[in-house]
């Protein structure tokens, strides 16, 4: 399993024997893991191109499970969490999950649970990253394009028809057809479909 | 005679003629009469000499041609040469005076040449150094051969010419006489006139012209035109005068004034004095005529000033007399003749001695004839009889006159009344005594009362730096000055005072002066050595016989007092402070005569009453006490006094706002005082009773609460412990699910299996602490008591217990209890808890803005007692949940997560309910129920 390989999982909880307990869980299924008695010491960890994820107890001294999810939202670092705790409830479980927690498992849990839940989020981590790597691709391309090419494909992704691009922008028709065929190129979009996809990925981010 | 001497020549000529007119015709016709001729010749010639020597005449004949000359006997004469001298012309120059000599010279030649008639004068210097003026007189001539020559005559007119010299010299003499008598007439206002009686012509002299205004060139005029001029009043008197004069034959003498073309009125003096012709008949009056005006005026000055003299003399409030050098009287002025009623004929002489009283009579004479004897000035006292008989005292004064050489020429003296002085005298002698003892005992009253006394004349009078101050000795003392300094100007004065009081004295002062109104002011002074003293200075206005005199008044150094006053005010400042802080006034009381003798300000607030308007306020205060409290007071106070002892009361009173107050009276009686008296303070100890009697409740209070803490401890407890449990458990299971997998690794990877055994053990080890400390407690649990609790003393007593803590975080509490808000059947601690809980959230969601926190009470339709507690702070989430009422569930920092679950816990104990809403508006809601028909105990 090279993916496992390369996989880390983290663990934050206040309780030791908890907090080994589940680092030995995770190891024994072939996992690397982490752990940490709290939040602020993950944050002084590099997060690394590969996949990993977080089990995060929830009441934890300073800044509990669910205050440190957050807080994490708000520092723009995603990392699948998958939360324990000891006095779990629904609503809490509810906001957990809403805030896009993977998991909610109160103690004591089935093993098989947590390494279930710890398996969508490495899963959830991977493809979050390979959509980041396209997308950062794809900027690299459009970053490529000219002003005015931007200008066009804007246009064009828009749904405007060549004469109507160019009477836009103030050029000949056939400008603006070298100008597309540019785009098209650079973007490495096989069809306007293709390239109304590709625009759509990067639109979050149009600054960029 | 000059007329007659110049005929000399030409007879001599016509002699001469004659001579040679003779000897030819003698020789042509006949000699007969030559001898007769000759002696006649002879006779004349002698007779001429004769004139000519009479005359001082010579004649001479010059022939130019042979320069030959002919002198007669006078000639030689007049030129001083002897007769037999030969005449020659440098003889004649010779004797030429030289000044004249050149213009001789040159008339000579000049008449030898051109042979022309000479008339010269000109002189002589004789060998006798005399000078001599010679007159020539020469006619030029022809003689029978054509030859020039020349006859003449030689006077020496010396004489005449020195009489003409002493004519002249006369002359300008008199000129200059008329001259100065011109001026003298003119200084004098002096001139002259004539008057022709005949003619009635009247010549004026200039300074007539001039005293009348006139010109000389305007007269002579006519006697009518000097009548005009005479003043119309005296026209007439001044020529009767004149007629009586003429009449007969006396001088005229007589004043009158004239009136000047200008109008000018001028008083003139005129005297006439007749001239009368042979036959006696007078024809002419020659008079003077002086200008006066300015000695009338004079004169009618000096009779006037000597009319007032008289008149002062007379008006003199005194009598006033003169004596003659030797004793009798010359003059008694009108005074004295008044008070006396004798006549000047009376008493002229020695008469006015009978004016006199006859005791006094002796004794004057003989001091009177000392002061004759010796001259010198002096004064006597004698009592002298007034017009109606009645004596009085005079004091007479004496002072000699004398001359240049000290001889006495008069007595001049005066009488003064001295009657009130003489009836005062014995008076005031007595009380000249009675002053000086006085001012002895002043001064020595003033040393020892450190007070002195002060007068100012000018203070009132006028505004000056000299306000003529008079100081007792003792002021200098004072003010620490030497009384040899003098008494102080005013800017003196004000530089003695210390600079703060400086600018309110000089104003006092101005007052004073403006307004003679009087004073009383305490100001600092600063000694000379620099000390500071306090003085107090009083001063009236003094007023004798309704006329303001200026000031007098008194200094005091009231340094001492003044010291001791400020330390009294300050320390009274300090008690009214302290008592106004403690609530607690002071008083001083016959508590059996019901007399207050001192009653603070303090005292009076705490009883609500302004008793500035009652003499004694002691009714006031006693009948503000409360009716049930007066009876035990009362008797409590009568035991005091009758023992004389201290006493300590509480008692109520009803203050004049209504409101009841607690106070608390403390009664000091000293033995030394009479009975009932005592001094005490009374304290208004009302919050202090309530403050008492609050902590005893929240004492109570907290105790209930501790004991509701301990009881709902267990169920705190076994949900934390639930959590720490848990925590073990699962951790031990976790690890023996790891145990399981590494030994289902192949090869069992043992090393990591033992790991997890050993921290399986250890969890579960942990577990069982766990347990066992939870035991431990559990046996310390409190049973629950019912019992029938008041709901609404219970919200009341809340109120009071979180008010502080409401107050602090800006929060009102309100509460709306219904009327019909049951008892209940619960645990008072647990209810008491309950509300605790809910209203500590309630002001907690409040505590950054303040707000309203309101408690509800009612009955349900089921019988359920329903409360709210309301408040208007930040509310609940917005996705809040029942989860707020489980356990550790803490939107709060400081929370522990347990209040909302206890609160819950009660409540369902009872068989109730518990929840939340948000309000409409700010903040939220939380309401509970418990049963409220409540029959009997469970």
């Amino acid at each position: 399993m090279k993916a496992a390989a390369t996989s880390t999982v983290f663990i934050v909880d206040d309780d030791r024997g908890m907090r080994q307990a589940v680092q030995d869980l995770v190891e024994s299924v072939g996992l690397r893991a982490e752990s940490f008695a709290t939040g602020q010491e993950l944050l002084n960890k590099k997060r690394t191109s590969d996949p990993c994820c977080l089990v995060l107890d929830v009441r934890l001294p300073q800044m509990s499970g669910l205050d440190f999810q957050r807080r994490l939202a708000e520092i723009g670092m995603r990392i699948p969490i998958i939360f324990i705790t000891a006095h779990g409830d629904v609503p809490m479980s509810v906001r957990a999950l809403k805030s896009g927690a993977v998991e909610f498992l109160t103690k004591p849990f089935r093993d098989q649970d947590l390494l279930d839940a710890i398996q969508q989020a490495l899963q959830r981590d991977r493809v979050a990253l390979e959509q980041e790597a396209e997308v950062h691709d794809l900027l690299r391309r459009y970053q490529a394009l000219t002003t005015r090419e931007r200008e066009v494909m804007a246009l064009v992704v828009s749904g405007k028809l060549n004469k109507q691009i160019a009477s836009e922008i103030g050029a000949s028709e056939a400008t603006v057809k070298i100008h597309r065929g540019n785009v098209m190129q650079k973007m490495q979009a096989g069809s306007l479909i293709e390239l109304v996809r590709i625009a759509d990925k990067i639109k979050p981010v149009p600054g960029r | 005679m000059q007329r007659r001497v110049r005929k000399h020549p030409r007879e001599a000529h016509d002699v001469l003629n004659t001579r040679d007119t003779e000897r030819t015709d003698a020789l042509e016709r006949a000699n007969e009469d030559l001898k007769a001729a000759q002696a006649e010749l002879q006779r004349r010639w002698q007779y001429l000499a004769e004139a000519q020597r009479l005359s001082h005449s010579g004649t001479f004949g010059w022939k130019v041609s042979s320069g030959e000359l002919v002198w007669s006997d006078e000639t030689y004469r007049i030129l001083g040469f002897a007769r037999e001298t030969h005449p020659t012309l440098d003889l004649v120059f010779d004797r030429i005076h030289p000044d004249d000599l050149e213009e001789m010279q040159q008339l000579k030649d000049r008449a030898a040449q051109n042979g022309i008639d000479l008339d010269v004068e000109h002189r002589v210097l004789l060998p006798d150094d005399s000078i001599r003026y010679i007159h020539v007189v020469a006619h030029a001539g022809r003689d029978n051969s054509g030859n020039l020559e020349y006859m003449g005559v030689v006077t020496d007119i010396t004489e005449r010419k020195r009489a003409e010299k002493e004519r002249q010299a006369l002359s300008h003499n008199l000129q200059e006489s008329k001259a100065w008598l011109e001026e003298a007439q003119r200084v004098a206002h002096v001139g002259y006139w004539v008057w022709d009686l005949e003619t009635n012509r009247v010549i004026f002299s200039d300074e007539t012209y001039r005293i009348y205004g006139r010109t000389p060139q305007e007269g002579p005029f006519d006697l009518a035109i000097v009548r005009e001029r005479i003043h119309p009043e005296d026209r007439e008197r001044v020529f009767q005068t004149a007629n009586e004069a003429i009449r007969t034959g006396t001088r005229a003498d007589c004043e009158h004034r004239i009136v000047r073309p200008n109008g000018e009125i001028r008083t003139i003096h005129s005297l006439g004095d007749l001239k009368k012709d042979a036959s006696g008949r007078p024809y002419q009056m020659f008079g003077t005529t002086q200008d006066i005006t300015e000695r009338k005026h004079a004169e009618e000055k000096i009779k006037n000033s000597e009319a007032r003299l008289r008149q002062v003399i007379d008006t003199i409030p005194t009598l006033a007399w003169c004596n003659f050098a030797d004793g009798p009287n010359e003059f008694l002025n009108k005074r004295w003749h008044e008070f006396t009623g004798l006549s000047p004929e009376e008493s002229h002489g020695w008469g006015w001695q009978v004016a006199f009283h006859p005791d006094d009579i002796p004794p004057l004479m003989e001091k009177w004839g000392e002061l004759l004897v010796s001259g010198e000035p002096g004064e006597i006292e004698a009592r002298l009889r007034r017009h109606d008989g009645v004596f009085r005292w005079f004091l007479i004064r004496v002072e000699p006159l004398r001359d240049e050489t000290g001889n006495i020429l008069r007595w001049y003296g005066t009488s003064t009344d001295i009657e009130s002085l003489k009836q005062t005298e014995g008076t005031l002698r007595e009380d000249e005594r009675e002053v000086r003892r006085s001012r002895f005992y002043l001064s020595e009253g003033e040393r020892l009362a450190h007070m002195g006394s002060w007068a100012s004349s000018g203070l009132g009078i006028r505004w000056s730096d000299d306000l003529g101050i008079y100081w007792s000795d003792e002021v200098y003392k004072i003010y620490g000055l030497d009384p040899k300094s003098g008494p102080p100007n005013l800017e003196q004065y004000l530089a003695l005072i210390h600079p703060h009081d400086r600018g309110s004295m000089a104003a006092t002062l101005k007052a004073m002066h403006e307004q003679r109104c009087g004073c009383d002011v305490t100001k600092r002074i600063v000694r000379p050595d620099g000390e500071v003293r306090y003085v107090r200075c009083v001063g009236v206005p003094a007023v004798e016989d309704g006329v303001f005199k200026g000031f007098h008044g008194t200094t005091m150094d009231v340094t001492e007092h003044e010291l001791l006053t400020q330390e009294l005010r300050r320390e009274q400042a300090y008690l009214a402070e302290a008592q106004r802080l403690t609530h607690a006034g002071s008083w001083a009381s016959n508590l059996v005569t019901r007399q207050v003798f001192h009653s603070s300000d303090e005292n009076n607030r705490l009883y609500g009453f302004d008793v500035s308007g009652y003499p004694n306020p002691f009714e006031l205060h006693y009948s503000s006490i409360l009716a049930e409290d007066e009876p035990a007071l009362t008797t409590k106070l009568e035991n005091a006094i009758r023992a004389g002892a201290d006493f300590d009361v509480e008692y109520r009173i009803r203050r004049a706002d209504g409101a009841i107050r607690f106070l608390r009276g403390i009664g000091h009686h000293n033995p030394a005082q009479e009975f009932g008296e005592y001094s005490g303070i009374t304290m208004d100890i009302t919050d202090q009773k309530h403050a008492e009697m609050e902590r005893e409740k929240l004492r109570q209070l907290e105790a209930d609460l501790a004991h509701t803490n301990r009881v709902n401890m267990m169920g705190e407890l076994a949900a934390a412990l639930a959590h720490e449990i848990k925590q073990p458990i699962a951790a031990s299971i976790t690890s023996a699910n790891a145990l399981r997998r590494w030994l289902a690794h192949d090869p069992p990877d043992l090393e990591r299996v033992r790991a997890a055994a050993i921290r399986i053990e250890q969890d579960a080890n942990r577990a069982a602490d766990v347990i066992n400390s939870l035991q431990s407690f559990y046996k310390r649990g409190t049973p629950v008591q019912r019992q029938i609790v008041d709901v609404q003393n219970i919200i009341g007593e809340m109120a009071v217990l979180l008010e502080t803590e409401a107050a602090r975080q800006f929060v009102a509490i309100r509460t709306e209890i219904d009327e019909d808000t049951p008892n209940l059947l619960v645990d008072r601690v647990q209810v008491q808890q309950v509300f605790m809980n809910l209203m500590l959230n309630a002001i907690e969601a409040m505590k950054d803005t303040g707000g309203e926190l309101t408690i509800k009470s009612r009955v349900n339709p089921e019988g359920w007692l329903l409360v709210s507690i309301g408040d208007t702070g930040v509310g609940l989430p917005v996705d809040w949940t029942e989860e707020i009422f489980d356990a550790f569930h803490s939107t709060k920092p400081q929370g522990t997560g347990m209040g909302l679950t206890i609160t819950r816990s009660i409540v369902e104990s009872y068989g109730g309910r518990v929840w939340a809403t948000n309000n409409q508006g700010r903040g939220a809601t939380f309401y509970f129920t418990l049963p409220g028909k409540v029959e009997a105990p469970a």
